[in-house]
């Protein structure tokens, strides 16, 4: 009897809920319990993982009728939880005894109702966590607390907002129809809510033109924030793809355009973790690619990148994060030589770079096969060759032009990347850990892919395609160097489509509220003037007839005023008179 | 080994490379590109224009030092007075203006004042200086006294002279606190620059103190600097406005005003007309 409750307790553990759990203790403790937590708390939750099986189940009934499921565990959520419990873990010890209360509560808030959505078996409960996530990582965009986060942040949760709504409504509208179970709509796109949750989940995916909200925040967050950030939202995004979208054919070439569009606007960034969160654009682009294809091998080139993405983009944020904590600078005009002056961020960040890359070794090359395979497959030559592009696209942008002019290059200025903090050893553990992973996945590749949810039998080690890509590193290298001058940034900023709620928006509600504000005082200053006008010429009736340009009419008058006066009045009791029965008749 | 499939990568590599590089440094830069700064001065610009919408001003404020170099410069937000409100403007001398709310001064002199004052003092007297006292009055008027202007007076008021009644204050019946004149040609004299305060006076007639003007009465912030006419012009019957005019002629007088009216106007109205053919006697002879 005890086996078994034992047994039913166990099937019932959510990492998710163990996750927000501990982020809300975290923020009831004082500093010396709390610090130990933020590590704690992603490891009970990958304990609790690994408890999970197939029987795990976890519901409530919310009504007699509506019954929300919290673990739906099967291959794919298997392959997302792993992943998000281990970053949540890496981001545990890279944080650790460096963020502060909220942030450290917000945090784990946030990762744990991001594995809600990942565990969620029906709609309801993937909404609930969809939301709860989406303020948490509103607050871990705020908790910089200095203007350019609380505004960031106030942009950003009016954007996921958006796209919360959107979502719900057409959930609400997919459950009237046909059930409470998340399942594939690709066959619905002539319905509304398919639209519906479709911009509801692109939103989250950074799908231009809705992608803008994510350069915008995550820069503005702390460094520890950054990490969480860009290892959660989207990728959840990416799983609700793969679990309701994948197999729409106009899905591959809009993959394959935004990873160049953001690798191309990686390109022109100055700030490094702005530049960072174009990347996770541009790769979100290639998952979406995969998405598109469908099928056995394009779920898994999606599910494999977003894994191996999590990883490598996470020690790439780790990086600039430790950069930004030791030097207070984030942009790449003020930094330089950084390699010397940090050399475990430097050989972290320069063997991530290479694996998002994709240099064969590494996570990146093992992931970026399955897609190349998955979309060339799929028979859209165009798309592999944007694909191809991205990819180039990616090396120029952070393998060559971060590692040349923040680490390896030489430093321009001296005086302005200056190490003023040491970085902890936490962040250094963090992000050799996370850089171990990336190797081992590179280097085992079939064991990376038996955990895939198909565990796609693929090998990606042999010579021509290694060649490949070898090839694509020296073809892309060469025109970097060549015009190593012109590829050096600038002190500017480049506009996106932020631009357009930035300032067209905001004018045009100004121009709204300015032209609100002249009709509703036009109102007030006539309705004032009527009134003076009445109050006037009631008390003195023969000022009814003394503008009028009639002579006749201005000649006008009564021998007894007080008659006057008396009509007026018994008109006006009449009207009103008239006025009450009427209304009255028409009530009745 | 090296096969044309791997070449062709190096091609494509190549090619996409040099493209995105153009695409990115020449074109789009060209397009996108803006200073850091842009949307810090773009929500600056926001915040100014509803601020202004608000009634406050930003302006940018820059410190400097005695040798011109800016020591500190920083955003100052003040605020902006409405344009409706009236600025009190001060009363010119030769109009006894209405006492404005904000700056208050005593009872100006009339225009015929200045002259017997610039005989006797060689500097002009600011219009805050006390008003010439009729021989007739023998104590000056008290705090609670209204100011009347006598009708006895020997020469008429100018038509700038108040015929409303000022119920005065302490610090408003100060001017009239001052020694007597002594003669009819020294009717008009300049009080002592430092007299001294009688009992039951204000000492200081040259500043009204906030908390006094506070206590003034409406009468004087309400007041119009209208000409009046002249008190002997106007027959007793005929009824006046609040500012002393004689009130325009109409259905709501009584029949007796409008033949004050019409008496006072020269008009000829018949005794049993009535009100309406009075007003259009009084009218057609106007």
């Amino acid at each position: 009897m005890t086996d078994i409750s034992k047994d039913m307790l166990m099937n019932m553990l959510h990492p998710g809920i163990i996750m927000i759990a501990f982020g809300v203790i975290t923020m009831l403790l004082p500093r010396p319990c709390r610090r130990p937590l933020s590590v704690v708390a992603p490891a009970c939750a990958f304990w609790a993982f690994l408890q999970m099986g197939p029987d795990s189940s976890l519901a409530y009934a919310l009504t007699p009728y509506i019954r929300m499921q919290f673990i739906h565990f099967d291959s794919i959520a298997y392959a997302f939880t792993l992943v998000f419990c281990a970053i949540a873990l890496l981001n545990g010890i890279y944080g650790e005894g460096i963020q502060h209360r909220h942030e450290c509560g917000m945090s784990m808030i946030y990762a744990g109702s991001v594995m809600g959505v990942i565990l969620a078996g029906d709609l309801l409960s993937l909404i609930m966590f969809w939301e709860i996530s989406a303020f948490a990582s509103m607050y871990v965009v705020y908790c910089k607390h200095d203007m350019a986060s609380e505004r960031a942040s106030f942009r950003y949760i009016l954007v996921h907002a958006f796209g919360g709504n959107m979502l719900l409504v057409g959930v609400i509208s997919y459950i009237f129809h046909y059930g409470n179970e998340i399942t594939n709509i690709a066959d619905h796109t002539g319905e509304p809510f398919f639209w519906l949750m479709a911009v509801g989940v692109a939103v989250n995916a950074a799908i231009p033109p809705l992608h803008s909200w994510l350069p915008d925040a995550y820069p503005e967050s702390t460094a520890t924030g950054t990490v969480y950030l860009s290892s959660f939202t989207t990728k959840a995004a990416i799983y609700l793809m793969i679990r309701m979208f994948a197999g729409i054919d106009i899905l591959i070439i809009a993959g394959a355009v935004i990873s160049v569009y953001a690798a191309c606007m990686a390109i022109m960034e100055n700030n490094i973790r702005r530049l960072l969160a174009y990347h996770i654009i541009s790769q979100l682009g290639m998952m979406i690619a995969a998405i598109g294809a469908g099928g056995e091998t394009g779920i898994d080139a999606a599910t494999a990148h977003a894994f191996t993405n999590i990883l490598f983009k996470g020690v790439l944020m780790m990086g600039a994060g430790a950069v930004m904590y030791a030097t207070g600078r984030s942009k790449i005009t003020e930094l330089g030589g950084m390699a010397k002056k940090m050399p475990v961020t430097a050989l972290c960040f320069l063997i991530s770079s290479l694996a998002i890359a994709g240099l064969p070794g590494l996570s990146g090359f093992v992931s970026k096969a399955l897609i190349t395979e998955a979309v060339a497959s799929s028979g859209h030559k165009t798309a592999a060759l944007l694909i191809t592009a991205g990819g180039v696209g990616t090396l120029l942008s952070i393998t060559l032009k971060i590692n040349w002019f923040v680490f390896f290059g030489p430093c321009v200025n001296e005086k302005d990347s200056q190490v003023s903090a040491k970085v902890p050893v936490t962040m250094s553990a963090a992000m050799i850990l996370g850089t171990a992973l990336t190797v081992l996945i590179g280097v085992f590749p079939d064991r990376f892919y038996a955990l895939m949810p198909y565990a796609t039998n693929a090998h990606p080690y042999h010579m021509e395609h290694v060649l490949e890509y070898i090839a694509i590193f020296i073809g892309g290298s060469v025109p970097f160097f060549i015009c190593i001058k012109k590829m050096k940034p600038h002190d500017e900023i480049t506009l996106d489509f932020d631009w357009f709620y930035r300032v067209v928006l905001n004018r045009l509600v100004l121009w709204i509220s300015g032209l609100c504000e002249k009709i509703f005082s036009w109102c007030d200053r006539h309705a004032f003037k009527t009134a003076e006008y009445l109050r006037t010429h009631l008390g003195d009736p023969y000022l009814w007839t003394a503008g009028s340009s009639s002579v006749k009419i201005r000649k006008f008058s009564f021998e007894n005023e007080s008659r006057l006066i008396g009509d007026v009045m018994t008109v006006i009791v009449l009207v009103f008179t008239v006025l009450l029965a009427l209304v009255t008749y028409l009530a009745a | 080994m090296i096969t044309n499939e791997v070449l062709r990568y190096l091609g494509i590599a190549f090619a996409s490379s040099v493209l995105l590089i153009v695409l990115s440094k020449v074109i789009m830069q060209f397009l996108f590109r803006r200073p850091a700064d842009y949307y810090l001065k773009e929500e600056y610009r926001q915040e100014e224009i509803i601020l202004n919408s608000a009634g406050f001003s930003i302006t940018d404020e820059v410190e400097t030092n005695p040798e011109g170099e800016v020591t500190e410069e920083h955003i100052h937000v003040q605020p902006q007075l409405p344009e409706t409100e009236e600025k009190p403007e001060p009363a010119p001398a030769e109009e006894p203006a209405a006492i404005p709310e904000e700056k208050p001064e005593p009872e100006p002199a009339p225009t015929a004042e200045p002259e017997a004052i610039t005989e006797t003092k060689p500097e002009p007297a600011p219009a805050a200086e006390p008003v010439a006292i009729p021989e007739e009055k023998p104590e000056p008027a008290s705090a609670a006294e209204p100011v009347a202007i006598p009708e006895e007076k020997p020469e008429p008021a100018p038509a700038a002279a108040p015929m409303y009644e000022i119920p005065v204050s302490a610090t408003v019946a100060e001017p009239l606190a001052e020694p007597k004149p002594k003669s009819v040609t020294e009717l008009l004299v300049l009080p002592d620059p430092n007299p001294a305060p009688e009992p039951g006076t204000q000492p200081s007639p040259a500043a009204i103190p906030e908390e006094k003007l506070e206590s003034a009465p409406e009468a004087i912030t309400e007041a119009k600097p209208e000409p009046a006419p002249e008190p002997k012009d106007i027959p007793a019957g005929v009824p006046l406005t609040k500012s002393g005019k004689p009130r325009k002629p109409s259905m709501s007088m009584k029949k007796e005003e409008l033949l004050a009216i019409a008496e006072w106007k020269g008009v000829a109205v018949p005794p049993d007309a009535t009100k309406a053919e009075m007003l259009r006697l009084i009218e057609s002879a106007e």
